[in-house]
């Protein structure tokens, strides 16, 4: 059986594939199964202990025994076992043994990622439970599993996932290399692992993406990408991303498409606005006032009659407040992190104005920009996008409303610049379908 | 890949506004614009149509490469050098127009210098990356552009003041002969073939004329809007009294719903993203093709050194560029225009058929040999 086997499902390292002896029986067993999916318990005590103790003849208790189905066909068979049976051969003819465990009421509920109506739970620290959240989730009989250890002495186990039909070859090779030639002492999160698996440290836009959601990964494996999970994380990484996917909340699956398109177009729109605006506010006021039409021109004027000082100033200053504010309330222990927000947020914003500071319209300028930056679906490009708009505002600060095209068309560049292992991060219209992979791995 | 044959001519097309196209057309309304107009359809359709057919003889190869194969020095060594300087040349005149639009309209009292220098840095930076990002750059540029464009010829057209009286006053001169400036001014819309030469190398599907030829069809309809409604909105004799007639049409356009009033910010945004856009093709392009040569007559190439070899290029080309932006003033950079139309648009046809000729000839007996 274990030979057939390896023609319809491709080698993993949790597949585990046994063959048991017992010197008071001829026969000998054989016995396959996904390491995460199945209970080890169960399996124990219903077929290896009764095998090697040999008291009661095996082929009659995978006779009597109902929780023993006979299997014809072997492709059924894998169909089975990858919902959680395991496979036993003995004397020619093959049973699925139900051994299934769901591990999903043991993993944490998701506390970065939240989606109102999709999956509630995370992947698990335990990577055993992670594995049999994702096994569950992408039940292929190609998805391939290879483990390693990360850190010299912490020994961190580190599983890396990938769909051997559709991921590109070289960028598991790639990935894999440096896996291994990872000489940290102590790996303690895929973060450290990001941060030692990109290529450059000034990169601007994370090349990865850092998920705990389960139908986020299985999205991302069968679109050909590659995903690491670590042993004490409750986040995967997935590799090989493009900028689009970081905009892609996972709630947008659970949509009709004009809603989930309407929310895309808006998390766009904000990220415009996050980016632009405080340069936008400062253009206007030192260079351009007529760019805007005349009665929001003066409005804008007579709400800063009264602040002392230019336009950038009052930006720098109510950035700032943001920025410490958003730090505050995320360091703060939980009790008192409302009382932060309420301190930052309603009696500084509205005093700041009422004494002259800043200009009301400031106000809700900022507010407009930490919200709208809010909106960003992933956190780590939530906080590269929190960083774009100062380059934007210095450049506006010297050369107005050019300054602040150019600082865009910068950007755009260095997006289109960008390769997340050789696959373009930022092409708008190209989105190249992953080839179905001729090469095998060997 | 026909996408990027179409960015590339749509944003050659829509850099005319720059390169004193439509001052050019408007200075000779009265003496055979109309006929210009038609000329320089027919013979920028026929010169793509030739340099499609000469292309896919070498699929999969860019200009240089099917240059280098045909084994004709005399051409490598005209040509190439004349083309580079009449790009260089048309990326000095778009970022020169750039800036007299920036201080006259946006910033009087701005830096120039500086303002430019600040454009040509991010140039540089876009134009030293490679080929497949250029093309990405590019993309995302023309796709954010078009859209603009159409509303900002959506929003002059139904300007009340758009007056039919003009454009007729002007139509009504339509059998008048054109001059050669007028004709070249009018193939610059058609002639956004010429900075394919690095783009067709996309392997996988050669260059088609079947799916080229409604580009020529849209940019004729483009440079006619281009031409009549300045006409249309600020009269048959108003018009040819500016250097860049659109800022000033499209300043006399208003959005009453808006939060910008003036249709001329949008505009200027609008100008500023085909001035960057069209100034890294080309200087990509340039770029290129100086660190190929360079690269030939070398014997031994370090791959640190190429990597470099780019920043030097752009180094020297943007500081030329610079300092000449900043030296010259409004007078001299058109009369710099014009002669550049006259040139590029010889060269132009020069080269298509010349490179035609030659590919036929050898293509057909590489074709043979191979046979036999």
């Amino acid at each position: 059986m274990l030979d057939e086997l390896k023609n319809l499902i491709v080698d993993s390292d949790d597949l585990i594939q046994n063959k048991l002896k017992n010197p008071t029986d001829p026969n000998e067993l054989e016995l396959a199964y996904l390491l995460p999916l199945c209970d080890l318990d169960k399996l124990n005590r219903f077929i290896t202990v009764p095998f090697s103790r040999n008291s009661y003849s095996f082929s009659q208790l995978l006779e009597s025994n109902p929780n023993f189905t006979k299997i014809e066909d072997l492709k059924e068979g894998v169909d089975l076992m990858l919902t959680g049976n395991a496979l036993v051969s003995y004397k020619q003819k093959v049973y699925a043994f139900e051994a299934i465990t769901w591990k999903h009421v043991d993993s944490p509920e998701t506390k970065i990622e939240n989606a109102i109506r999709g999956p509630q739970h995370a992947i698990s620290e335990h990577p055993l439970y992670a594995l049999n959240i994702i096994r569950n989730g992408y039940a292929s009989t190609n998805l391939v599993v290879k483990k390693y250890d990360a850190g010299t002495v912490s020994k961190t186990n580190t599983y890396m996932l990938y769909d051997d039909r559709l991921a590109d070859i070289n960028i598991i090779k790639e990935i894999e290399k440096k896996l291994v030639s990872i000489e940290e002492e102590i790996v303690s999160s895929p973060i450290e692992l990001e941060l030692r698996l990109m290529n450059s440290k000034y990169r601007l836009f994370p090349n990865f993406l850092l998920t705990e959601r389960v139908d986020r990964i299985s999205k991302a494996l069968q679109q050909g990408k590659v995903v690491i999970i670590m042993k004490g994380s409750q986040f995967a990484l997935i590799c090989n991303v493009n900028f689009f996917d970081f905009m892609h909340s996972a709630e947008d699956n659970y949509e009709s498409f004009w809603i989930s398109k309407l929310l895309i177009t808006i998390r766009y729109i904000a990220l415009l606005f996050t980016v632009t605006l405080p340069g936008l506010y400062i253009a206007i006021l030192s260079y351009n006032p007529e760019f805007v039409r005349l009665q929001l021109a003066f409005n804008l004027v007579a709400s800063r009659s009264v602040v002392p000082y230019p336009a950038f100033i009052e930006v720098f200053i109510m950035l700032f407040l943001i920025e410490i504010l958003v730090e505050a309330s995320l360091r703060v222990p939980r009790l008192i992190g409302p009382a932060s927000t309420t301190v930052g947020g309603l009696i500084l914003g509205s005093a700041i104005q009422q004494a002259g500071l800043v200009s009301s319209i400031m106000i809700i300028v900022t507010s407009l920009v930490a919200i709208s930056n809010f909106v960003v679906p992933i956190y780590s490009m939530s906080l590269a996008i929190r960083f774009l708009k100062y380059p934007i505002i210095v450049l506006s600060i010297f050369f107005g409303l050019t300054g602040l095209f150019v600082g865009l068309f910068f950007y755009i560049a260095y997006l289109c610049q960008m390769r997340s292992y050789g696959v373009p991060y930022f092409n708008t219209f190209l989105q190249e379908k992953f080839k179905v992979k001729k090469e095998k791995l060997t | 890949m026909n996408k990027y044959f179409y960015y590339n001519y749509f944003i050659v097309a829509f850099a005319n506004l720059l390169v004193f196209v439509p001052y050019v057309i408007i200075q000779h309304r009265y003496n055979g614009a109309a006929i210009a107009i038609g000329l320089g359809f027919i013979i920028g359709t026929i010169l793509l149509y030739l340099f499609i057919r000469a292309s896919q003889k070498f699929p999969g190869k860019d200009i240089m490469d099917i240059v280098e194969e045909t084994k004709q020095r005399w051409f490598f060594l005209i040509f190439i050098p004349l083309k580079t300087l009449v790009s260089i040349t048309s990326s000095l005149l778009v970022v020169g127009g750039y800036a007299i639009i920036v201080s006259r309209y946006l910033n009087p009292d701005g830096n120039l210098g500086a303002v430019i220098a600040l454009v040509l840095i991010a140039v540089g930076y876009a134009a030293t990356r490679n080929l497949l990002s250029v093309a990405y750059i590019l993309e995302f540029m023309v796709v954010v552009a078009i859209p603009l464009i159409l509303f900002i010829v959506f929003k002059t057209l139904m300007n009340p003041l758009f007056t039919f009286d003009s454009v007729r006053a002007v139509a009504n001169h339509y059998s008048h002969m054109p001059n050669l400036l007028t004709v070249a001014a009018a193939a610059f819309m058609f002639s956004g073939f010429g900075n394919l030469s690095l783009f067709i190398e996309k392997k996988d599907r050669p260059l088609k004329f079947r799916y080229c030829w409604p580009a020529p069809i849209l940019m004729l309809l483009l440079l006619i809007s281009t031409i009549l409604i300045p006409i249309g909105i600020l009269g048959s004799e108003t018009a040819a009294e500016y250097y860049f007639v659109w800022t000033v049409a499209s300043d006399a356009t208003q959005m009453p719903f808006g939060f910008i009033e003036r249709l001329m910010f949008l505009f200027i945004i609008v100008l500023l993203i085909i001035a960057v856009t069209y100034t890294v093709i080309v200087l990509n392009q340039v770029i290129n093709i100086c660190k190929r040569t360079i690269m030939s007559m070398r014997k031994n190439n370090s791959k640190e050194q190429s990597k470099y070899m780019a920043y030097y290029i752009y180094g020297i080309l943007g500081l030329t560029i610079l300092i000449l932006v900043i030296k010259t003033n409004d007078f001299q950079l058109e009369q710099l225009a014009m002669w550049y139309l006259v040139v590029s648009f010889i060269t132009e046809v020069c080269f298509t058929l010349i490179f035609y000729i030659i590919v036929m000839v050898k293509g057909n007996k590489t074709n043979e040999t191979k046979h036999t």
